[in-house]
């Protein structure tokens, strides 16, 4: 991506995610906090806010129905989505042309979904969608306690509050698109799940790390070793497994972008692996990885207690390192 | 070895870039020209990085073009030589 295109983009990031905001709103004034927003970043920006209320704005692209407003026009400010009007949105998630809103409320969790639904990522129905640009509710996960919402590329996920996975749309490398919630077992519960364009991260409640589609994952810059995976994906489902080369230690935070993962040991480590092409590994060069490797993040001054948190996106990686405040300073 | 095979209907039509257009996992758009699909090519390539994706479509859809048409209606009838 070019330097000037990401900075513009990192400016207006900024400038939307300002600690709060007047929104006029028919005449009503509403004070418009961004507690969770959630973006697919490309020649669109897809952005998410709530109000205090649990509304939410959306603004970006919306030529596939993404944006929820009931046509598929494209919005340069925060609109007010009206379906969720006496809802409570409690979390969003966008992938490449969907949408994903997490609602809860007296009669139980819901998932929404609304966009492009050509691979099943909406979860809407049996059949074939084209896409939708108002809000329906993603089948099969009534009744059903959900914890979190995660969308990237093509696919979509929840984690119930029970730790069991559900995922949908387009099918991870060895499988095919599924087009409602589809069960994933694990052995144990899980808490958090990061997606990317071809791959699924999941963490599990002893620190385990997960991957679905890791074949592939560390082979894009080379072509035998891609064949080779693809060879594999057609003669074997997709598999669920460890992630390489931890050695006994526990992760306490995951996060999966396009094409590269990223996470955080128990002792404040950040490894990264996958496509480096874009200098997104933070290893000092641009290649890819097979299995996790350690970032050095370059600290100066005393080593005090920290807490570190690492996000990705499309080729890049971002961690924040907040030093922990220490009793009776 | 292509990235991905994208049909040439979710691809996007880019005014700015006058390409086809679908997004590549960097960031950037893995881009493809009418002239480019009127050749035949089907590699989508990313001006940012090393990826492409193969694009399906039917030539038919782009070979013949209205221009190449009004050619053959203005050009003379060429003389056929009889043995």
């Amino acid at each position: 991506m070019k330097r000037s295109e990401l900075s513009r983009r990192k400016e207006y990031i900024r400038e939307l995610a300002k600690s709060s905001q007047l929104h006029k709103n028919g005449g009503h004034v509403e004070k418009l906090y961004v507690h969770f927003w959630s973006c697919f970043e490309h020649n669109s920006i897809c952005i998410f806010f709530f109000s205090d209320a649990g509304s939410l704005f959306t603004c970006g692209d919306g030529s596939f129905g993404q944006l929820g407003h009931g046509d598929y026009k494209s919005h340069c400010s925060p609109v007010k989505v009206a379906y969720f009007v006496d809802n409570h949105v409690e979390q969003i998630a966008c992938g490449m042309r969907h949408s994903l809103v997490l609602s809860k409320g007296r009669s139980g969790d819901r998932v929404y979904a609304f966009g492009s639904g050509k691979r099943g990522q909406l979860g809407i129905s049996k059949d074939k969608i084209n896409k939708v640009n108002l809000p329906e509710v993603t089948c099969g996960l009534e009744g059903t306690k959900i914890a979190s919402i995660a969308a990237n590329g093509d696919h979509s996920a929840a984690l119930s509050a029970d730790g069991h996975l559900y995922t949908w749309g387009r099918g991870f490398p060895g499988n095919s698109d599924f087009h409602r919630p589809m069960y994933v077992p694990t052995l144990f519960r899980l808490t958090s799940t990061a997606l990317g364009w071809n791959h699924a991260l999941l963490l599990t409640g002893n620190g385990e790390a997960l991957m679905l589609g890791g074949n592939h994952h560390g082979v894009l810059s080379n072509p035998d070793k891609l064949s080779s995976a693809k060879l594999l994906q057609d003669s074997k489902e997709g598999v669920l497994e460890d992630v390489p080369g931890l050695e006994g230690q526990k992760v306490v935070h995951i996060a999966a972008g396009a094409e590269h993962s990223a996470l955080v040991t128990e002792n404040g480590l950040v490894k990264t692996w996958g496509w480096g092409e874009h200098g997104q590994l933070g290893l000092g060069d641009t290649c890819d990885q097979t299995s996790p490797q350690t970032v050095n993040l370059c600290q100066d001054g005393p080593n005090e207690a920290a807490k570190i948190e690492v996000y990705c996106g499309s080729g890049f990686t971002i961690a924040i390192r907040t030093p922990t405040v220490l009793s009776g300073t | 070895m292509s990235y991905d095979d994208v049909e040439i209907e979710d691809m996007e039509w880019n005014q700015e870039l006058q390409a086809y257009t679908y997004p590549c996992p960097c960031g950037d758009l893995f881009q493809i020209t009418k002239e480019d699909l009127k050749l035949g090519e089907e590699i989508a390539r990313c001006p940012s990085c090393s990826l492409y994706i193969t694009v399906i479509y039917n030539l038919e859809d782009f070979a013949g073009d209205s221009d190449q048409k009004m050619k053959k209606a203005v050009d003379p009838p060429k003389p056929i030589a009889v043995a």
